[in-house]
């Protein structure tokens, strides 16, 4: 909503300055975006809420800055003037087909209207200081008032109009050929007004094309209407448009608008000589008009909701200063006609913290009583997950949820071929017009993105989010590309494997207190574009599921005596999981075999092609005495006829 | 003796220790350096013992000086030993202190991961419990169940992105409140951090963006508390006790009161100005019935921040896209906890 300074002073005294005033509007609710100099005048414009529809006018923003503060003394109101008809009425009947839609509809016939006609100077300054464009002279005089008291009007070509005019539904599949230059298509929830042969306005939002006022215009009839908000609010919205009437009327005008509107016109037009007037015709079904509902006041709730010592007369006086009528009898408070936002008690408090003003409510703290916090597990997991990454060279990135159509999307984050996305049904663009279904793929387009423009060796990315695949499912996922290590003086660089990625999911199997076996995951390489990327995705939630299960951390009490190392080196088959060799010596039971380590893996020259030699260390110790050697052998002999005997080792020299 | 004679003997003495400490190389010189200067036989120990000579005043006056050049000298003996050790391991390994060390193993957390757990560790401190709501949400619990009324803008398809099963994606992470008071019941002290979309994009808008929910339901909340906690969360945040901060009427169809939150900042040309930050208000009452919380009983208080705007403004970081760029050159530059 912009205004002038000026124009508010037609209504108010401003004593202090522009600056000032901006700062009350803003700390009413009412937020100041902007104040600029225009024509040795101050241009405001204030940013409403949509509650605030009282406010979409200058007269509005006045009796605001009235009600806030008494220094904005209103000045004495411009009487109407009698004005006597200066021509006939046109001899059409209005008819009101369903008067819960529109209960109040005024109309005035304008008659002879020069093609020479001009806007009086300060109606034309004003419009233009706001930015509002030169229509046709009647129309923007029509504008004008309705920024001036908040009532939008419509000018309909009188020479137009064939037949008798109705307020209705629209029929299924009606056309209506706006003024906007579009053809817009009505259901039977949009109001229109018609005469016998097609519809002249869609209600409250837009007149027809076919009868719109132009300079070859010679007879107007002005309509000047209350149409109920609930018919008109998203009609506009529904057909992709907005004017400044649906902007209006859906978020209300106050019904005792449209005769006042009418009557300062008559006065407008015959001050400017503009042109001939009929009288004023007012439609009205005063018990179908929004009624003011009556809502019992609770002085103590309001004191103790905002927070403050305030006086059942404090309380009465701050709403009857923004226009409330208080009934002592029944000790109830009703709305004007102009604020359609004042319906139940909550609203009522607002207005009262409102005027009261923000800044005088104080600030009291809190009496909680002191329990310890809940642990909230998924927060704190992934922030332990991310902090140990973070520690081990891996950088957060975070990306949109939405994807394309690139191959990479096509799985889920099990590496399953994936086609069922989620789809947006009104995406912005075709980039971005499925949820994805992994976080590889984003993570990979990371790495090529900064393989352009960055110098690494290297790039560990990671990611945690919510992926839409099979299930929803909040998932960790490292990808690396590239040098194990970034480039350095001394040591030995490598690739990524899969292990480090194995790594990974042990530390966290650990940092959990769970073993490797028990965590969702899946590691695998994938290439793109002739790079190969190592990836690890780990299921967040299945993680969650476990750690809630795991026992309390106990000391477990451990050997005094000496440990006895023996190693093993031996070749198997390469498809012999190191997994399987462990399980088979779990078996076996050794008690006093403490644990397990490899410390070689090789395959390649001077090996068959069909095994790989292993290097297996295993730690001895007794719980209750010294373990002799001859002990430690013959476990050791044990172990090694079982892998002999199940997998058909052969110990190397 | 008298006063001024000191100050010069004391100076002497200074002088001659600091060029002999300089001069030695080895540590064991070094040791019979501290046994001259400080030790029982040494000059200043003579100079400590005729001090009983003087009156009180200029005792306690010469006692502190010649405190102070044992101190110094003291002090210098100290940090000779230190480097004498260091380049005598330069001696035995040719260890160089200067050599960057080998691979680095510091990676970074994303901006707005950290903004996120800054502000999470202030609210659990502050005893709020921290929850999860789904990406997700059907039109009830974003919008209905907060009072958004079918005609509201913002269930518009230019505002929200809808699924082709008619769910959509959250517009705000006020959907968790909903989930939450539909399964506990009061005192309700919860934020809810999280991801939201709203279909926009540009300079200042991204199609994502994180926000944190805050939900406080119990018996004689008010909006005084709101404030309080406003200002204790802010201040902490960006860690400035007199952070200016203001309250101003706004309007969300699920809180009533509404305020919109503004904190003072200074512009590159040293101008003040007021920059909107949060969103809060006292829960609305249908939002409270709707939800089986008895609204005569009950009240509380809800509010929602911004996390880019807020990692923005802590950071100093100008260009909302470089969030989602995920360039190594933005993100390393977050590496400490």
């Amino acid at each position: 909503m912009k205004l002038t300074r000026s124009w508010l002073e037609d209504y108010i005294d401003i004593p202090g300055s522009t600056e000032d005033l901006c700062h009350q509007l803003t700390m009413a609710g009412l937020e100041v975006d902007d104040i600029s100099k225009i024509d040795n005048d101050d241009l405001i414009d204030i940013d409403l809420t949509p509650n605030r529809s009282d406010c979409l006018s200058v007269y509005g923003v006045a009796r605001e800055l009235n009600s806030i503060n008494k220094l904005y003394k209103s000045k004495p109101t411009k009487k109407n003037k009698k004005i006597e008809s200066s021509c006939k009425n046109i001899k059409i009947n209005f008819n009101i087909s369903q008067k819960e839609i529109c209960p109040r509809y005024g109309y005035m016939y304008l008659k002879n209207i020069s093609s020479s006609l001009e806007v009086p100077e300060n109606i034309k300054k004003r419009l233009e200081n706001i930015g509002i464009k030169s229509i046709h002279p009647i129309v923007d005089i029509l504008n004008y008032l309705m920024i001036d008291i908040g009532q939008p009007l419509h000018a309909y070509d009188a020479d137009k109009i064939e037949g008798d005019i109705t307020v209705r539904f629209a029929k299924k599949n009606e056309y209506i050929k706006a003024l906007d230059g579009n053809e817009y298509k009505l259901t039977e929830k949009n109001i229109v007004v018609s005469d016998s042969k097609e519809i002249i306005s869609l209600a409250g939002i837009i007149g027809s094309d076919h009868c719109s006022v132009n300079s070859e215009t010679k007879n107007i009839i002005i309509e000047s209407a209350f149409f109920d908000p609930k018919f008109i609010a998203n009609k506009a919205r529904e057909l992709k448009m907005q004017t400044e009437s649906s902007h209006r009327f859906e978020r209300g005008v106050d019904f005792n608008l449209p005769e006042e509107a009418l009557s300062q016109l008559r006065t407008i037009f015959k001050d400017n000589e503009i042109c001939e007037c009929s009288d004023i015709n007012i439609i009205s079904y005063t018990n179908l008009l929004p009624e003011s509902k009556e809502v019992e006041l609770k002085f103590e709730k309001i004191s103790s909701l905002i927070g403050i010592d305030i006086s059942d007369s404090e309380i009465i006086n701050l709403l009857t200063s923004i226009g409330c009528e208080y009934n002592k009898k029944n000790n109830t408070i009703k709305n004007p006609s102009y604020r359609f936002d004042l319906n139940i008690h909550a609203d009522y408090i607002e207005e009262i913290a409102r005027v009261y003003g923000y800044d005088n409510i104080p600030i009291v703290p809190e009496k909680i009583s002191i329990q310890p916090s809940k642990k909230y597990q998924t927060f704190e997991i992934i922030n332990e997950i991310k902090q140990y990454l973070y520690k081990n060279s891996y950088s957060e990135c975070i990306n949109y949820s939405f994807v394309n159509d690139s191959t990479l999307e096509n799985y889920n984050w099990k590496n399953q071929e994936f086609f069922d996305h989620y789809k947006i049904s009104n995406y912005m663009s075709v980039e971005q017009n499925k949820l994805r279904s992994n976080l590889t793929s984003s993570l990979i387009k990371n790495i090529q993105y900064n393989n352009n423009v960055n110098s690494e060796n290297s790039y560990r990315f990671f990611e945690v989010s919510n992926v839409f695949g099979d299930n929803i499912d909040q998932v960790l996922t490292c990808v690396a590309f590239g040098d194990r290590y970034e480039e350095n003086w001394s040591l030995k660089n490598r690739k990524f494997d899969k292990y480090d990625m194995t790594t990974i999911v042990e530390d966290i199997a650990k940092i959990f207190g769970l073993q490797k076996d028990e965590l969702d995951y899946v590691i695998k390489d994938t290439s793109s574009n002739k790079m190969k990327f190592i990836e690890l995705t780990l299921s967040i939630s299945n993680l969650l599921s476990k750690v809630t299960k795991i026992p309390k951390e106990k000391f477990v009490s451990y050997s005094k005596f000496p440990y006895i190392r023996r190693d093993l080196s031996f070749l198997i088959d390469v498809t012999i999981t190191y997994g399987s060799i462990l399980k088979l010596i779990e078996k076996i039971n050794v008690l006093s075999l403490k644990k397990i380590l490899l410390f070689d893996l090789y395959v390649g020259k001077n090996i068959p092609a069909d095994k790989k030699s292993l290097g297996m260390g295993f730690i001895f110790q007794d719980e209750a005495k010294t373990l002799t050697h001859d002990q430690a052998d013959a476990y050791v002999r044990e172990i090694l006829e079982e892998l002999r005997s199940a997998f058909k080792i052969e110990l190397r020299k | 003796m008298s006063g001024d004679t000191l100050k010069s003997d004391l100076k002497k003495v200074l002088e001659e220790a600091t060029q002999s400490i300089k001069d030695i190389d080895n540590p064991s010189d070094l040791e019979k350096l501290r046994v001259k200067f400080l030790g029982k036989k040494s000059l200043l120990n003579t100079f400590m013992k005729s001090l009983s000579d003087l009156d009180n005043e200029e005792k306690a006056q010469a006692g502190k000086k010649l405190n102070d050049t044992k101190k110094k000298i003291n002090d210098l003996l100290g940090e000779k030993k230190i480097s004498l050790s260091k380049s005598k391991d330069k001696e035995d390994d040719s260890f160089d202190f200067s050599m960057p060390g080998k691979a680095s193993s510091v990676g970074s957390l994303h901006p707005i991961t950290k903004t996120m757990n800054c502000a999470i560790q202030i609210f659990e401190s502050l005893k709020f419990e921290c929850v999860e709501g789904p990406e997700i949400e059907d039109e009830f619990h974003n919008f209905t169940a907060l009072n958004i009324p079918e005609t509201h803008p913002a269930r518009a398809m230019h505002d929200t992105f809808y699924l082709e099963n008619n769910n959509l994606l959250r517009t705000h992470t006020s959907s968790v409140q909903v989930r939450v008071m539909d399964q506990e019941n009061p005192p309700i002290r919860i934020i809810a951090p999280g991801k939201v979309y709203r279909k926009d994009s540009d300079i200042t808008h991204t199609p994502m963006f994180h926000q944190i929910e805050g939900l406080y339901i119990d018996k004689e909340v008010s909006f005084s508390n709101l404030k309080s906690i406003i200002n204790i969360f802010l201040k902490s945040f960006f860690e400035e006790d007199d952070l200016k901060i203001r309250f101003r009427p706004s309007y969300f169809p699920f809180t009533e009161p509404s305020a919109e939150v503004d904190i003072e900042y200074i512009d590159n040309k040293g101008n003040k100005n007021w920059l909107e930050i949060l969103g809060c208000g006292m829960v609305h009452p249908n939002v409270l019935d709707m939800a089986n919380i008895d609204s005569t009983i009950y009240s509380g208080y809800a509010f929602g921040l911004g996390v880019e705007r807020l990692a923005m403004l802590k950071l100093g970081i100008t260009d909302l896209r470089l969030f989602y760029e995920n360039d190594l050159r933005f993100l390393k530059q977050f590496q400490r906890i």
